[in-house]
């Protein structure tokens, strides 16, 4: 479903991924744990075609075709999906009309028309109610004046209306306290299916105690250094990275 | 901050028109004795300075000498029947329409009927000719006003224009729509001056459009005179629509007296020259003031607004929010000043401008002055400058959405901020319309 | 708040006349005959046995200087300066050119101590003040050099800190090179009369990949009456080579105004540093505005290379005018420009200042951070143009003008000029002006702090972000400065 081949990547004349392989299949989720700098970020905003990178080799294929010369847009629209970091507040921009804006951009580019107004309304109730995200918070700008864990969760309300078959979740606990962790969670685990894949990128342990995922990967200096089954994170958890960083240096 | 060696310079072809206009016009323009010596007097100024240039400080980045190569002949009367059939610019507005067609005040195509005891409407040329002391007393008493060289453009030319008096205490629940028609299919001349006086706890909305019936490159001179008694409250909006290749001078002159409340809006949507002027003046204290715009560029149009604002009383409040767009080759130019002279302590005022630039040729000029003499003050003024954020454009880019519909989505959000703040839903909806209308032909190319 | 009410009057009563530097050296002096034509110009290059080349550019400059009238774009009110009314050129009689200290008339080394300036290297090298970092002294009186310190040991560096006029003489092709490189003679009216008549200033060459070793420092001061000072300071840093400099100006208390009109060129090549310091505490007039020092300066820092800085940091709490506008042109790609500057205006006082970022290479940045406080009589004004040129590509700039006022006979004025031309270039501006904050003042006392603890408290704090900019050794000097400044409230 997702194929990363030999990536590299920069910015400016700072190299930071140095060839990483990754195979994702549909219903699988991978975690990527890693210390701070190694690139976990990097990774996610190249997946979802951020042009601050440079690719310098290697490539990203989604459902066997390179994506390398997408737009963001289209990416998305082709069933990619970034829930961010750092959620971005648009101010002026209602809620409503970015989820919609989102939501018919999708649809059109499946050949779908655009949903109705009653039907969007339904969707969007529906899909918000199970996040505990209420009404008011959506009459407000895109993400501002949020609280974190209300934008992490407004992230996974935009995933589920958006429904990707691959869903990057960069750093989704940071800034979250357990309850919060534990709404997203849940939030993420709902959208799990057989032909959906995720791709955690976190540095803690503790929200893949929530999402429990099927293989773990290490990522140290731009490279994936080790990979293993779910028990890779506990003694990741317990250990620490310094074998990793000191093995990368 | 440019060292001034300033040889006197040569008179160009359009001050000479001006000239010689003047002196063969002046006698069949409208005004008593006090009215004609009241036009030398301000014409007096313009022979003087000439047009302003770049070395003329408050005309910096807009060199009136060196863009105004002709003088149009003055307006003809306008054909009724063809500015008969244009709609209002803003429908559903459910205003009082009055209609200024080249200079003119067109009684027949005003809605002045069954006016509502204690306000009245009539002809500037009239309260000229009767030399109504009332509104003479109204005409640009504001700081700088006078001293400008377009204002005084208008004093000496001014034709005709509409006069709104509303009495002491009087609400209108309709608005004034005053619409300036430019009727020609060559370019013609305009100078129209319109004031309006709410008196006392009074309450009106004023809405201006400039428009014209043919796409030439009209020249309009429009100054609009506002007088906010009391504890009255005036809500004015202007619409500028002109042709893409018009010049247009206006100016809005205001005198806010104690616990009122004055509003204007000014959107430069058209003119391929345009200098969109405000002069404001706090005349008793505790009064609240908002001044906001949006301006939209394309083209090489140029598009300049000035401020000045003087808050000449204790305690008044004043907000300034101006904001443009700009595509293409186009420039704009803000300029904002405000003074606060010593007594005018308790002073609460904010500036902020900020400027929106789509292209590589696209440019920005901006300078917002603070003049501070009393210290017991909150003033303050930002201005920004640059392109749509890209960690916005990506974030909606991420979702899906394509990168034009992201792009419209972030200006109307941008503008919204000033449009927001119009209280007439009508306006605020044509405002909008025509920003889309703008980004859609902005998108098609 | 009746308390801030007794502040502003002690404020507005404050007696300028308390200026410490006002007293008058006796020393005889050499003049140039009074007035300015050819001949004085010719006069002052004879002086200093300049060659050919540079008396000719000097008349070049003055040939221009009468064609050309006095600027009135500045908020500053002043009546009309007779220029044939002055001396050009004033020298101590007993230094025919630079010497070594010991041979330094000690009348005037008594000066400079009574300054507070440091020009006895060998107590420092004997590491008597141990604990004190090392300055080298450039010290100017009225139109000559009188000493340079510490040159030998900056000589081992390769650092070439010397006057002006030695270095026409030693390192001609220096001068040649990038004299009115920055600052043309054609430039403006005080310019181009600097050029014409100037006398000495300051010069250095830091050499490719060099980090001087120690503050450089000129302290200029007027003495002579009826003199203007003509300085001309030319600052080379080299490929990757990094300096701080510090300049100091004092004259003698005098009921007539005297014109100091200096030019101050920077030249930041590839990857090169200059951070360029300022005290200015010229005589500023008493507190009715008579007499004082017409500050009339063009500083331009010219970040030629790639990856250059340039930092301005200006501490003006003297002259009676000022008129100085420290500027950067950021030609090189990635360089970088700053500003960073206290104006503090009492009595009569009149400042316009302000700088002007020039940004022309990509990725160039700058910042520019004002901090001005009225009180008094005077009047302070804030200007500034931040112009993002058509190439100047991802440029950002970041400017914050803050003033304060005192009372409610000064002014305070903003006046910023934003000129963009690039659309991915990203501008920001933003000014406040207000008083001290009655919650401020009151928070302050009810800690136990009397009024004048709590204005000087505050008002440091108002200015901190700049006072942080200028180098250690002096900021605890400017910091009492500033007190003084604003004497009778802040004490």
């Amino acid at each position: 479903m997702l194929e990363i081949r030999n990536l590299h990547a920069r910015i400016g004349d700072r190299e930071i991924l140095r060839g990483i392989d990754l195979v994702v299949k549909p219903g699988e989720v991978h975690a990527i744990m890693g210390p701070n700098g190694s690139g976990k970020s990097t990774l996610s905003y190249i997946l979802a075609g951020k042009d601050d990178y440079e690719v310098t080799e290697g490539d990203i294929l989604f459902n066997g075709e390179s994506i390398l010369e997408m737009e963001p847009n289209e990416r998305a629209t082709a069933g990619l999906f970034l829930a961010f970091q750092y959620p971005i507040e648009i101010p002026g921009v209602a809620s409503m009309t970015f989820l919609r804006a989102a939501l018919n951009a999708k649809r059109k580019a499946n050949g779908e028309a655009e949903i109705t107004t009653p039907e969007f309304m339904r969707v969007v109730k529906e899909a918000s109610a199970k996040l505990n995200i209420s009404p008011d918070m959506l009459k407000r700008p895109v993400n501002v004046g949020f609280s974190g864990g209300e934008k992490k969760r407004n992230e996974v309300l935009q995933m589920a209306l958006l429904e990707p078959k691959v869903a990057i979740l960069d750093e989704t606990d940071s800034g979250l306290d357990i309850d919060a962790l534990k709404v997203v969670a849940e939030g993420v685990n709902a959208l799990r299916s057989p032909d959906r894949a995720f791709v955690v990128i976190t540095h803690y342990q503790r929200l893949l105690d929530h999402i429990v995922p099927d293989i773990v990967h290490v990522l140290s200096a731009g490279r994936i250094v080790q990979t293993g089954g779910k028990e890779l994170a506990f003694d990741l958890e317990k250990n620490g990275y310094a074998a990793y960083v000191s093995d990368a240096a | 901050m440019t060292d001034m060696v300033s040889p006197t310079p040569l008179r160009t072809p359009a001050e000479d028109t001006l000239l010689r206009r003047f002196p063969a016009e002046k006698a069949a323009l409208p005004g008593n004795d006090t009215v004609r010596s009241l036009r030398d007097e301000a014409f007096a100024g313009f022979a003087a300075a000439g047009l302003p240039h770049r070395r003329v400080e408050a005309w910096k980045y807009t060199d009136l000498r060196a863009n105004v190569r002709a003088i149009a002949p003055a307006a003809p009367a306008a054909d009724i029947a063809r500015v008969g059939a244009l709609p209002s610019a803003v429908p559903g507005d459910n205003a009082r329409r009055l209609v200024v067609a080249n200079g003119r005040f067109v009684p027949e195509l005003s809605d002045v009927a069954e006016l509502p005891a204690g306000v009245t409407v009539g002809s500037l040329a009239d309260a000229l000719a009767s030399g109504d002391p009332l509104v003479l007393g109204a005409l640009s008493k504001v700081p700088q006003a006078e001293e400008n060289v377009a204002v005084q453009l208008n004093a000496a030319f001014m034709t005709d224009g509409v006069v709104i008096l509303v009495a002491d205490g009087l609400s209108l629940d309709r608005p004034i729509e005053i619409a300036h028609i430019a009727d020609g299919e060559t370019a013609v001349s305009t100078h129209v001056r319109n004031v309006v006086i709410a008196g006392a706890g009074a309450n009106l909305t004023v809405i201006e459009t400039i428009e014209s019936v043919f796409r030439a490159a009209h020249q309009s001179n429009i100054v609009t005179d506002i007088v906010v008694g009391d504890e009255a409250h005036v809500d004015h909006i202007r619409l500028q629509l002109e042709p893409d290749d018009a010049l247009s001078l206006t100016a809005v002159t205001a005198t806010i007296g104690a616990k009122a409340r004055f509003e204007t809006f000014n959107a430069v949507l058209g003119a391929g020259l345009a200098r969109a002027q405000v002069f404001a003046r706090f005349a008793g204290r505790e009064a609240v003031g908002g001044f906001r715009g949006a301006t939209l560029l394309s083209g090489r149009r140029h598009a300049d607004t000035t401020l000045v604002l003087t808050h000449d009383a204790e305690a008044c409040e004043s907000r300034e929010l101006y904001k443009a767009v700009i595509d293409d080759e186009a420039k704009s130019v803000f300029q904002g000043r405000i003074n606060v002279p010593a007594h005018a302590q308790k002073t609460d005022a904010r500036m902020m401008t900020a400027s929106l630039l789509l292209s590589e040729g696209a440019e920005a000029n901006a300078k917002p002055e603070l003049e501070i003499f009393a210290d017991d003050v909150q003033c303050g003024h930002g201005a920004t400058c640059g392109a749509l954020d890209d960690d916005l454009l990506f974030y909606m880019l991420a979702r899906g959405i394509p990168k034009a519909e992201a792009e419209k989505m972030l200006i109307l959000a941008y503008l919204g901020e000033a449009i927001d703040e119009v209280e007439n839903e009508a306006v605020r909806e044509t405002l909008i319309h025509r920003v889309e209308d703008w980004l859609a032909r902005r998108v098609a190319g | 708040m009746p308390a801030v009410q007794e502040t502003i009057e002690q404020v507005s009563a404050i007696d300028v006349d308390k200026y410490k530097y006002g007293f008058f050296t006796e020393i005889e002096s050499d003049l140039a005959p009074k007035g300015l034509d050819e001949s004085t110009v010719r006069f002052i290059s004879a002086k200093k046995n300049e060659p050919e080349w540079l008396l000719e550019w000097r008349l070049e400059a003055f040939r221009r200087w009468q064609t050309m009238t006095e600027p009135t774009w500045a908020r500053v009110h002043y009546p009309k300066i007779d220029f044939q009314d002055l001396y050009y050129y004033a020298a101590p009689k007993k230094t025919a050119g630079p010497k070594s200290l010991d041979e330094v008339d000690p009348e005037l080394l008594r000066t400079y101590e009574k300054l507070g300036i440091p020009l006895k290297e060998q107590e420092l090298l004997a590491g008597v003040v141990s604990d004190k970092p090392r300055v080298a002294v450039d010290a100017v009186f009225d139109s000559v050099s009188v000493v340079t310190t510490f040159k030998k040991e900056l000589a081992k560096h390769g650092v070439i800190f010397c006057s002006i006029s030695e270095a026409v003489r030693e390192h001609p092709e220096l001068v040649k090179k990038y004299l009115g490189s920055v600052v043309p003679t054609t430039d403006n009216y005080y310019a181009t009369l600097n050029s014409a008549v100037f006398s000495d200033g300051s010069f250095v060459y830091i050499p490719k990949g060099v980090r001087c070793p120690m503050e450089l420092s000129t302290y200029f001061r007027i003495n002579e009456k009826n003199t203007g000072q003509f300085e001309r300071t030319l600052i080379i840093a080299d490929e990757g080579s990094y300096v701080s400099y510090l300049e100091g100006c004092t004259a003698p208390t005098r009921d007539e105004n005297q014109l100091h009109a200096a030019v101050v060129e920077l030249v930041a090549l590839d990857d090169a540093e200059i951070k360029y310091s300022t005290v200015q505490n010229w005589y500023p007039g008493d507190a009715e505005g008579k007499g004082g020092i017409y500050n009339f300066v063009t500083k331009r820092g010219d970040c030629r290379g790639r990856n250059s800085k340039i930092s301005w940091t200006q501490v003006e709490t003297g002259s009676a005018i000022t008129w100085k506008y420290p500027s950067c042109i950021l030609r090189g790609d990635n360089s970088r420009g700053e500003f960073y500057s206290i104006a503090i205006s009492n009595g009569r006082q009149q400042v316009d200042s302000g700088t002007k970022m020039i940004h022309l290479g990509k990725n160039t940045t700058s910042k520019i951070i004002s901090k001005a406080i009225s009180a008094g009589r005077s009047d302070s004004t804030y200007r500034g143009l931040v112009s993002i040129g058509r190439k100047a590509s991802n440029a950002r700039n970041f400017t914050n003008c803050d003033s304060l006022l005192i009372g409610n006979k000064c002014g305070a004025h903003t006046v910023p000029y934003i000129e963009s031309k690039n659309a991915s270039a990203v501008v920001e501006h933003e000014a406040t002006t207000s008083k001290i904050s009655d919650d401020q003042m009151f928070y302050c006392l009810s800690r136990g702090l009397d009024e004048e603890e709590a204005i000087a408290l505050i008002v440091n704090g108002f200015v901190r972000d700049v006072l942080q900019q200028l180098p250690m050794e002096f900021m605890v000097e400017t910091q009492k400065l500033i007190s003084i400044s604003l004497e009778g409230s802040v004490g």
